[in-house]
């Protein structure tokens, strides 16, 4: 069971960040009327970081990463289902690497 | 909505057994977590923490993105942050539902919110379903699916060898790419996804960390604050 000490400090940092958020909602709202817009920028958040988190991964390797996208993207609109989309994509990824050899 | 709120176990096995599917869907991809957390250098006793006190499957990926030592320790904490500002918005929807309950059940109950499990208990209760447990139910049986296969996973996934051999190193860019296509909600989201793709693009190509992912999510944001209808509840696209 070793663990790191500047580890052990990030996952406490990362679980107190995440149960203010978790817990935080609730508590607010009874307390402020947020602005409207600013509710409109919090519906944007969760997309823009997904992209950003994905955008470098397809630069560094579009040969693979452009085909694997557009694989999970048909299967969560086929399907819906998170783990038939990956699987998709993550077979597209090894066999675009077997065919270029990559 | 007369109905008064109770909290009972009944009601956690209802929760329960709704989630079986989705369950099983978060087992699958907790085997793979598992692995590219011990690929990453988390040791198992960290993992178990992780995975206890943060239980934010998204979130848990993004700071494996950046695992290495020195850890990045602000850079993680803040994306951490970025990719669990959604919860707000959960917990913001379970103030209905649990409001009549205790607060010493409430916020215990809190730190389950999860998004699957959420998503299956406001299903529930759409079609009436009144008693808090279930949404308990729905959240514990996710978090237990979770827990246990990411703890399967980091043993297995010692064995598992070179992920890039399978395509496996590109399980985290496709599950946040899936997460964000089943999230698509109308042609405008097009213009904030492109300017954080943008933005990101460049903080990547010129900045060190993970900082590309503030930038491109703050960038994103401003676009769809700036353009998008006001103040629309629904939303969760992770």
């Amino acid at each position: 069971m070793a663990m790191h000490g500047s580890a052990v400090l990030t996952i406490v940092l990362m679980a107190v960040v995440t149960y203010a958020l978790r817990a935080g909602g609730f508590w607010l709202v009874g307390r402020f009327a947020l602005p409207p817009r600013f509710e409109t920028a919090l519906n944007y958040l969760p997309g823009a970081v997904l992209v950003s988190l994905v955008v470098p991964a397809v630069i560094d390797e579009p040969v693979a990463g452009i085909p694997a996208l557009a694989m999970t993207a048909l299967g969560m609109r086929k399907t819906g289902n998170l783990f038939v989309a990956l699987v998709g994509g993550v077979f597209t990824v090894w066999l675009v690497r077997q065919v270029t050899g990559g | 909505m007369a109905g008064e709120v109770v909290l009972t176990w009944g009601g956690v096995l209802r929760g329960m057994r709704a989630t079986i599917p989705v369950a099983l869907g978060v087992a699958t991809y907790g085997i793979v977590f598992g692995a590219l957390a011990n690929q990453s250098g988390v040791t198992f006793g960290e993992n178990l923490l992780m995975n206890v006190s943060v239980f934010a499957g998204a979130a848990q990926t993004t700071a494996l993105e950046s695992w290495h030592y020195p850890l990045p320790v602000l850079s993680i904490v803040f994306t951490v942050f970025l990719v669990n500002l959604r919860l707000i918005l959960l917990s913001v929807s379970m103030r209905s539902w649990l409001e009549p309950l205790p607060r010493w059940q409430v916020y215990p109950m809190l730190h389950l919110l999860f998004d699957e499990g959420w998503s299956v208990a406001m299903g529930m209760r759409r079609r009436g379903e009144r008693d808090a447990g279930v949404f308990l139910g729905c959240n514990l049986l996710v978090g237990l699916a979770w827990l246990v296969t990411i703890m399967i996973g980091h043993i297995v996934g010692g064995q598992i060898g070179d992920p890039a051999a399978i395509g496996l190193d590109f399980a985290f860019t496709l599950v946040f790419a899936a997460i964000l296509f089943g999230g698509y909600r109308s042609r405008f989201d097009l213009l904030p996804w492109t300017v954080a793709g943008v933005v990101a693009w460049g903080a990547y190509v010129l900045l060190p960390g993970t900082w590309y992912v503030v930038l491109g999510g703050i960038a994103g944001c401003l676009v769809g604050a700036a353009g998008g209808p006001v103040g629309r509840p629904e939303s969760e696209a992770g």
